[in-house]
């Protein structure tokens, strides 16, 4: 059975002259039955933050300085929060943890002055707890920034995978994984929306209008998120692997028992949540160790002991 | 703004071949005075033209090489050292908590400590008598360092970056054991009122933490 999630694509800051399309967007196809269950929107080291990583998949643009600076279009050292020097081609920075907000990304040559005007810039706006790729993307004469969103909400057990077209050489690719086809005639610069996989390791294969041949193995651990890159390589094509996202095989529900009451009522013992402690109006009570149990014919009594507090 | 939380990942870019990597934070940037407005370049662009032919160079993705499973927790700065169970989940998907009050466990199920994704450690905050291992966790404070050492001896530390506590009731799943794009930690343990009728406290305290080095 099949059923459809709804890619989160978000457009931050899609104004005139500033941004690329952003990715195109779509529905992603289920290949898996099941339910929608803990998504791969990724969590967060703060809840109020979220993640962009920056790269250049412009395939004949030199080197680039590439700067991120808070705020919308204030490109100045005030508002400079990051530079990343000389990225080359097929470069991807790491993910940088942000506070929600609206940000600049700019492009200038490598080693132009800070104070230069940029070649390039686009906005992103950060989402609480969502992670966005902002790439340098297309050819020289037509590189734009494309902010793309990295956010998807995956089935229980599932993992997902998209695939960016960024080889100059081979402008036009077919790619699949086993049988299931995660990109048809996937023209250059553009980034195919996610694909929701099986969890296992599995061969990517990417294959170019005129036969051009190039595979990657990835293991897809469930819940994860992975982007695969096509490239031009030296020679052919050159695949780069990416995960986005991941979490463990397993994921537990709800909370954790991790207490068992001996402290309870004490002050200061018992965590942050301790002020919350005077719903019973400061009288406490704890369970007896190893609850002594008397069987006395038909039943068991359980001895608690109470005690009051000042 | 950018925290100084984002250093670590900026450094570690640094190990990218292609990448050669300045961190300016607005920190330093704020006090160097007024500066006057900035000047567009006007005409072409010197070096900046079409190389045609270029190939990719080297995968630039970050690696992320975590340690193993890790068999000891410290967090100094509430005198916690202890050495892991490993912990499983239970039949109803809920998280299993260690044995013995005294030392805290390692979901097993879960990430390690390192890889991208959140690896997460629980432990008691009291046992039946007196305080457990993690009696002191919900006096942690931002900044503070937490070090997962594996049977080998290698670490992975971890930076402090919010105390949360939430009703179990409303225990956010996602956000404690989501998916993450960098390495993180989760420390979780009970706080605030017990609950008599089930044995069982009402809160848990989560420490959200990100990888640092």
């Amino acid at each position: 059975m099949q059923t459809s999630v709804q890619l989160r694509l978000h457009r931050p800051g899609e104004g005139p002259g500033t941004l690329a399309k952003a990715a195109r967007a779509g529905a992603v196809t289920v290949l898996t039955a099941g339910t929608v269950g803990l998504g791969a929107a990724p969590g967060s080291a703060a809840p109020s933050q979220g993640y962009v990583r920056l790269a250049h998949l412009s395939p004949d643009t030199p080197a680039v300085d590439v700067y991120l600076y808070s705020g919308k279009g204030a490109l100045d050292r005030r508002h400079q929060r990051l530079v990343l020097r000389h990225v080359a081609y097929g470069a991807l920075s790491p993910y940088q943890r942000l506070n929600g907000g609206t940000y600049t990304v700019a492009m200038r040559p490598a080693n132009a002055a800070a104070s230069s005007k940029p070649v390039l810039s686009a906005e992103v706006r950060v989402r609480d707890g969502a992670a966005y790729t902002v790439a340098g993307m297309g050819p020289y004469k037509g590189i734009k920034l494309q902010v793309v969103d990295d956010s998807v909400d995956l089935p229980a057990g599932c993992a997902a995978v998209r695939v960016i077209a960024a080889s100059l050489k081979v402008p036009s690719v077919d790619v699949s994984l086993g049988g299931t086809r995660l990109a048809s005639d996937l023209r250059f610069a553009s980034v195919a929306p996610y694909e929701i996989v099986p969890a296992r390791t599995a061969q990517v294969r990417v294959r170019g209008e005129s036969g051009q041949r190039a595979g990657t193995r990835v293991a897809f651990g469930a819940g994860s998120v992975h982007t695969v890159v096509v490239l031009d390589g030296k020679p052919g094509l050159k695949l780069l692997s990416l995960v986005d996202v991941a979490q463990g095989s397993q994921t537990p529900t709800g909370g954790v028992n991790a207490g068992l009451g001996g402290m309870a009522g004490r002050a200061g013992t018992s965590g942050t949540g301790g002020a919350g402690e005077t719903g019973d109006g400061g009288r406490t009570a704890w369970t007896l160790a190893g609850l002594t149990v008397v069987a006395a014919g038909a039943g068991a009594v359980v001895l608690v002991r109470s005690r009051r507090r000042a | 703004m950018l925290r100084a939380g984002a250093v670590p990942d900026v450094l570690r870019a640094g190990a990218v071949r292609t990448l050669s990597l300045c961190l300016v934070l607005a920190a330093s940037a704020a006090g160097c005075g007024g500066g006057g407005p900035e000047r567009p370049a006007s005409g072409p662009t010197p070096g900046w033209s079409a190389v045609p032919g270029q190939a990719a160079r080297e995968s630039a993705r970050p690696r992320y090489a975590g340690i193993g499973d890790p068999v000891e927790l410290r967090v100094p700065s509430i005198g916690v050292r202890t050495s892991l169970e490993r912990l499983r989940m239970g039949p109803d998907g809920e998280l299993r908590s260690p044995v013995d009050p005294a030392r805290a466990g390692w979901f097993a199920g879960g990430v390690r400590p390192g890889r991208p994704g959140p690896a997460v450690v629980v432990g008691h905050v009291d046992s039946t008598t007196g305080p457990a291992v993690f009696a002191g966790l919900g006096g942690l404070r931002r900044g503070a360092t937490a070090q997962l050492s594996d049977a080998r001896g290698r670490r992975a530390v971890f930076r402090v970056e919010e105390v949360r506590s939430y009703a179990k009731a409303g225990f956010p799943t996602r956000e404690v054991y989501g998916p993450t794009p960098d390495p993180q930690l989760r420390l979780i343990t009970c706080g605030g009122g017990f609950d008599h009728a089930t044995g069982h406290y009402k809160t848990n305290v989560v420490i959200y933490a990100v990888l640092d080095h």
